[in-house]
């Protein structure tokens, strides 16, 4: 489960590496100098034994554990997953120094939700009910990794979503094979050494901290993300066809980007690309409210909703403008009339071209200033990440606050 | 086990200070994570190349380790040509491979490829220990240090009784299968590591203890910066600027 270098996009891992620091801190904070001895061999004993390969069905799979991982270890699953990792990035090249935090991230937050979950069960009894709760625990903590995997890839870029969906789907069988591991690895230790469970260690619930640790990733990649789709979409209804132009907020066209056309209820109408020049026209099929999606690829998307009123419904069958001659009209409808229709239609398309032109020529200057504008709105500004780093410094000046006090009673 | 495979060998890479290494390590997979034009990221693979061969690694060793961690790779180029949106390429039956998808799957293994080169040339050519040793000079949390060290020292401890006790199951006769007996004897035997692990945790601790352990973890040899890793540190830190540059003047895809 580890994700190489070069794949994710630098918020997510800025993001991951900020939860991860979070984390460590609070698994250090919470580990006595006694423990450490105890913790390292059984780091070790992790790294070793995720280098073990179980057969699965036709195929093998290497172990994780990470859900036996924060049964034991509560929070000091954090540094124990880190080091693991780090290991592997040095020693293996699997993963790799700037994915360590999203990695460890990955696979501890979901250890450290378990482990809460399934020890209350496991210290109260040993019996149906806590053997439950391990198995939940230790298939549970793989599907919330594999989610957290796939989660990072989507956020990277949608030609990923794909791949992080086979991923997600590549671990379901793990996590089966990994509940089965954790039941019978727990009812082992419960019969050999139940101190180990039983034992007082790392009694405390996690609360505040894991919460800051899973929000405050969140919110640096939705910040992020909020600002990365900068692409602009115009359109509007010139009475006949609805026109529509993408740019970039660089002021390059949006060209050969699909366009998706949907009605009032959601519906596809139309899909097609625009062309050379960014542009792309439609003629509606009726009246009513459209809403245009400009797909740029590499997560760039803008939307843009036109209103069409004043129109005869009914007479005009979805085509596109561009593709020239009209393949979408039936050969019935072309009957006597048509030539005086062609006419009809050469003199207004004479006209619109030369008032398009006197239209451009006055427009452009406006256009151009109002993409100036929304660039400008949306620009990532000094202010804002001073803004950002405040309110990180605040939550986690109340959440030490918290736990300083929880120490004191 | 022999993890630490390139770590011997009498290059300038390997006499170097690790802290710079590090440093230098760090620095590569920054700047190459966020190269945008195929230009830097050719210079930032070759730089990589360069390194390797500057740390005379065997290069047959180093092709296998690529090769183990290009099958992911391989995964993407398979997937990620026609998910991409973008303009189609060419078509095999209903698939059509953007241009889009050609390019994202070939930046990602440029990039992810010159990363574990220079992390091989700079990072594998130290033993583990020497890292940790430099983590600790970078002022890593002193319980965080202690960690990393005592977890690499027992990891060989733990690894050669796991593989004792995988070899008294063999002998018995076992043969690892997808069925519960399988299952049963996996979870026993890392039972049963854990438990070792815990003990010995113990022991040493209390071992610890005796020799008047207090929590201070006490380091006793230091680095010193000799010229050439200024030459190394000079070397990589003007390439790196030179892919900077090169990555500057490139249009971005």
């Amino acid at each position: 489960m580890h994700i190489s270098e070069g794949v994710l996009a630098a918020p997510v891992l800025l993001a991951g590496g900020a939860g991860t620091v979070l984390g460590l801190a609070i698994g250090l904070r919470r580990m006595d100098v006694r423990e450490i001895p105890k913790v390292a061999l059984l780091t070790a004993a992790f790294f070793v034994a995720s280098l073990i390969h179980v057969p699965i069905g036709v195929s093998s799979a290497h172990l994780i554990l990470n859900g036996i991982l924060g049964i034991l270890l509560g929070w000091t699953v954090f540094p124990a997953i880190f080091i693991g990792l780090f290991f592997q990035a040095v020693l293996f090249q699997f993963g790799g120094l700037t994915t360590l935090g999203a990695n460890t991230l990955n696979m501890a937050v979901p250890a450290v939700i378990m482990g809460a979950l399934a020890r209350p069960a496991l210290r109260s009894n040993s019996g149906l009910f806590a053997m439950a709760m391990t198995a939940i625990a230790g298939a549970g903590a793989i599907i919330m990794s594999a989610a957290m995997v796939a989660g990072s890839l989507a956020l990277s870029g949608e030609s990923f979503v794909a791949v992080s969906k086979l991923i997600f789907v590549a671990h379901i069988p793990i996590a089966i094979a990994e509940g089965v591991l954790s039941v019978l690895i727990i009812s082992f230790l419960l019969r050999t050494k139940p101190e180990v469970i039983k034992g007082n260690m790392h009694s405390r619930t996690p609360s505040l901290g894991l919460v800051s640790i899973i929000i405050i990733p969140i919110l640096i990649v939705f910040y992020s993300q909020a600002h990365a789709h900068k692409v602009n979409l115009f359109a509007w209804y010139d009475g006949n066809m609805i026109l529509a132009e993408g740019y970039f907020s660089s002021g390059n066209k949006a060209m050969d980007s699909t366009i998706l056309v949907l009605d009032s209820g959601g519906k596809e109408v139309f899909h097609g690309m625009t062309d050379k020049k960014g542009e792309f026209s439609f003629k509606p099929p009726g009246n009513g409210e459209y809403r245009l999606v400009l797909e740029a690829g590499m997560g760039h998307r803008a939307e843009a909703l036109v209103s069409v009123q004043g129109m005869e419904s009914g007479t005009a069958a979805p085509e596109a403008g561009q593709a020239g001659p009209q393949t979408a009209e039936s050969p019935e409808l072309k009957g006597d009339g048509h030539a005086a229709e062609d006419a009809h239609k050469g003199t207004v398309a004479l006209t619109s071209a030369e008032l398009e032109q006197i239209l451009d020529r006055k427009l452009n200057p406006v256009k151009e200033q109002l993409l100036r504008l929304a660039e400008q709105r949306d620009r990532v500004c000094f202010r804002d990440v001073v803004a950002g780093l405040g309110y990180i410094a605040g939550l986690m000046g109340l959440a030490m606050y918290l736990t300083q006090k929880k120490q004191k009673k | 086990m022999t993890c630490e495979r390139f770590a011997s060998g009498k290059s300038i890479l390997h006499s170097a200070d690790p802290r710079v290494k590090i440093l230098l390590a760090i620095g590569y997979a920054v700047v190459t994570v966020g190269l945008g034009s195929l230009e830097g990221q050719i210079f930032a693979l070759s730089g990589g190349l360069l390194l390797v061969i500057a740390a005379r690694l065997s290069l047959k060793e180093v092709f296998h380790r690529l090769f183990v961690v290009n099958i992911f790779i391989l995964m993407l180029w398979l997937i990620l040509p026609w998910t991409t949106p973008g303009t189609g390429v060419t078509h095999l039956g209903p698939i059509v491979i953007t241009a889009e998808g050609l390019d994202l799957a070939l930046s990602i293994s440029l990039k992810c490829n010159a990363i574990i080169l220079a992390n091989l040339a700079l990072l594998s050519t130290s033993t583990i220990f020497s890292l940790v040793h430099a983590l600790a000079h970078f002022r890593v949390p002193s319980k965080m240090v202690q960690l990393f060290f005592f977890s690499w020292r027992y990891f060989h401890v733990i690894d050669s009784e796991f593989h004792r006790m995988k070899q008294a199951i063999k002998v018995r006769g076992f043969e690892p299968r997808s069925n519960i007996h399988t299952y049963r004897t996996y979870a026993y035997l890392i039972g049963t590591l854990f438990i070792k692990s815990l003990e010995r945790g113990e022991r040493v601790y209390k071992a610890m203890l005796c020799r008047g352990f207090d929590g201070t973890f006490w380091l006793l040899s230091h680095f010193r910066l000799h010229q050439r890793d200024f030459y190394l540190a000079g070397f990589t830190s003007a390439y790196l600027f030179l892919i900077i540059g090169v990555d500057w003047i490139n249009p971005c895809r």
